[in-house]
């Protein structure tokens, strides 16, 4: 379980996030939404060790949360993929870093689901906005990560694109379940996608569970769901 | 470079030349018609040795550069500290025309080789130090992102981004610092050595012997070109990615 206490990230004098406690369950999806700019990035970087916080703690199974011991996934938004290296060296690029010998087989049936595989020896510059997000997801599994960090995902896609890209996700997903974390900007992916929403406001923060995951988009439920979540980001709730 | 450009742009300057030697008509310009085959004639015999000298040490002088430079110049870009008691030094000595040091270095080091090589190595030095500083010092910060998440070391760092992201800046910095690396070297050959192209060009010339003098302005100008190609054909091997 990971576990966020009293968490405050301030950035040159600019309080991003102040007094954050929440907490994220094994084996589930909690999406992060809010506006623009509220702080859904930086609370994943933080999360991820790359954003220090000035204040609280944020531990993974009681212990405090350390990303040399714990394997941590992160899918960037803009893909953070190396010019220099091939795809193949992006996506093993992890391993080598954990000193982890790679899982051949885990690492072809990664590449075809997300339909790589023909791609392994071009460099980034040479791949379309789609092909390098799904660079970027195989590159954040291929640790098997006990947490996995999204951030945008599927931002750059279209919309029959997304909706591929997010269901192949959800099958990756349900292979080995990681602790998942979701950042997006998109109420229906949040209700599709996750179990529990964390929803950014300024100066505070709803968590709430999602009692619509799996159920159609003109479900009378999901659809009053949606309308509360939209409210509840204006804060008028 | 593309090679039938390069031929072209060849015949042209040779053209050119001819017409300059018919036109001034004296010993001074001999024409290209009379140079060329000399320059032929004693490359087996004569030119070799003296062009085996000039490009020893021009590439020493680089390679020993790249070996100091590259590194030092990462650390400074890199670690805040060591930009903050380094930098200075560096912009103290860098305007400083190194051609300037040569006195005091064949002082202390005295006419050898050693010498050549290593005014050679201070001009690539200096160029490769303050480029590499600035291209890693310029690196998007969201670069280093995905080996932050994954808890990596500096030493990682160092092998994944620092070096491939400077590669290009070396290329660059190599590139800038070979014209006056040719001039330092012509200018240390003339003195204290019986071999390289320097000596070669000036001991023609004081036989007054100008088709030869010409013959190695020639194959100097030449070696710079198969330096310029070498560098080319090594930066795009290893670019590839750009």
């Amino acid at each position: 379980m990971l576990t966020i206490k009293k968490l405050s990230i301030q950035i040159e004098n600019n309080i991003i996030l102040d007094d954050l406690s929440f907490s994220i369950e094994d084996n589930s999806i909690t999406s992060i939404i809010g506006y623009s700019g509220i702080g859904k990035s930086t609370l994943v970087k933080a999360i991820a060790g790359i954003h220090h916080f000035s204040a609280g703690a944020i531990f993974y199974n009681n212990e405090l949360l350390n990303n040399t011991k714990v394997n941590i996934g992160y899918a960037f938004q803009d893909y953070g993929l190396y010019p220099w290296y091939s795809v193949k060296k992006n996506i093993v690029l992890p391993l080598q870093i954990k000193k982890i010998a790679i899982d051949q087989a885990f690492y072809r049936s990664i590449l075809i689901q997300l339909g790589i595989d023909h791609l392994i020896d071009r460099y980034p510059s040479a791949l379309s906005g789609g092909e390098k997000q799904r660079v970027a997801l195989a590159r954040a599994i291929i640790l098997k990560p006990q947490i996995l960090l999204l951030d945008e995902p599927f931002s750059a896609l279209d919309t029959i694109n997304r909706t591929k890209a997010r269901d192949l996700f959800l099958k990756i997903w349900d292979e080995y379940r990681p602790l998942c974390i979701f950042v997006t900007h998109d109420i229906d992916e949040a209700l599709l996608i996750s179990h529990k929403i964390l929803i950014l406001r300024d100066n505070s923060y709803i968590q709430i569970d999602n009692a619509v995951r799996g159920k159609l988009k003109y479900d009378p439920e999901y659809v009053n769901m949606l309308h509360s979540l939209q409210e509840m980001i204006a804060g008028s709730n | 470079m593309n090679k039938k450009k390069l031929i072209v742009s060849t015949i042209l300057l040779l053209v050119m030349w001819h017409v300059a030697s018919l036109i001034l008509n004296k010993n001074i310009l001999p024409s290209p018609l009379k140079v060329v085959p000399h320059l032929l004639s004693i490359f087996n015999s004569k030119l070799i040795i003296h062009i085996f000298y000039s490009f020893s040490r021009i590439i020493f002088g680089i390679l020993f550069g790249i070996a100091i430079g590259w590194p030092m110049g990462i650390i400074v870009g890199y670690f805040k500290k060591a930009d903050d008691y380094i930098s200075p030094i560096i912009y103290f000595i860098y305007p400083i025309p190194k051609i300037a040091l040569l006195p005091i270095f064949m002082l202390l080091f005295g006419l050898g080789e050693f010498t050549k090589i290593f005014i050679i190595f201070l001009i690539v030095l200096f160029q490769i130090i303050v480029n590499i500083r600035d291209c890693i010092k310029d690196l998007d910060p969201t670069l280093y992102y995905p080996l932050n998440a994954l808890g990596s070391k500096d030493s990682q760092i160092i092998q994944h981004i620092l070096i491939p992201a400077s590669l290009p800046s070396l290329f660059s910095s190599v590139r800038i610092s070979l014209g006056t690396s040719i001039a330092i070297l012509f200018f240390s050959e003339t003195f204290g050595t019986t071999y390289g192209l320097g000596y070669f060009i000036m001991d023609s010339m004081l036989r007054i012997n100008y088709v030869e003098m010409y013959s190695g302005i020639v194959v100097l100008s030449l070696l710079g070109l198969f330096l310029f190609i070498l560098i080319d054909i090594i930066s795009n091997k290893y670019l590839k990615w750009q």
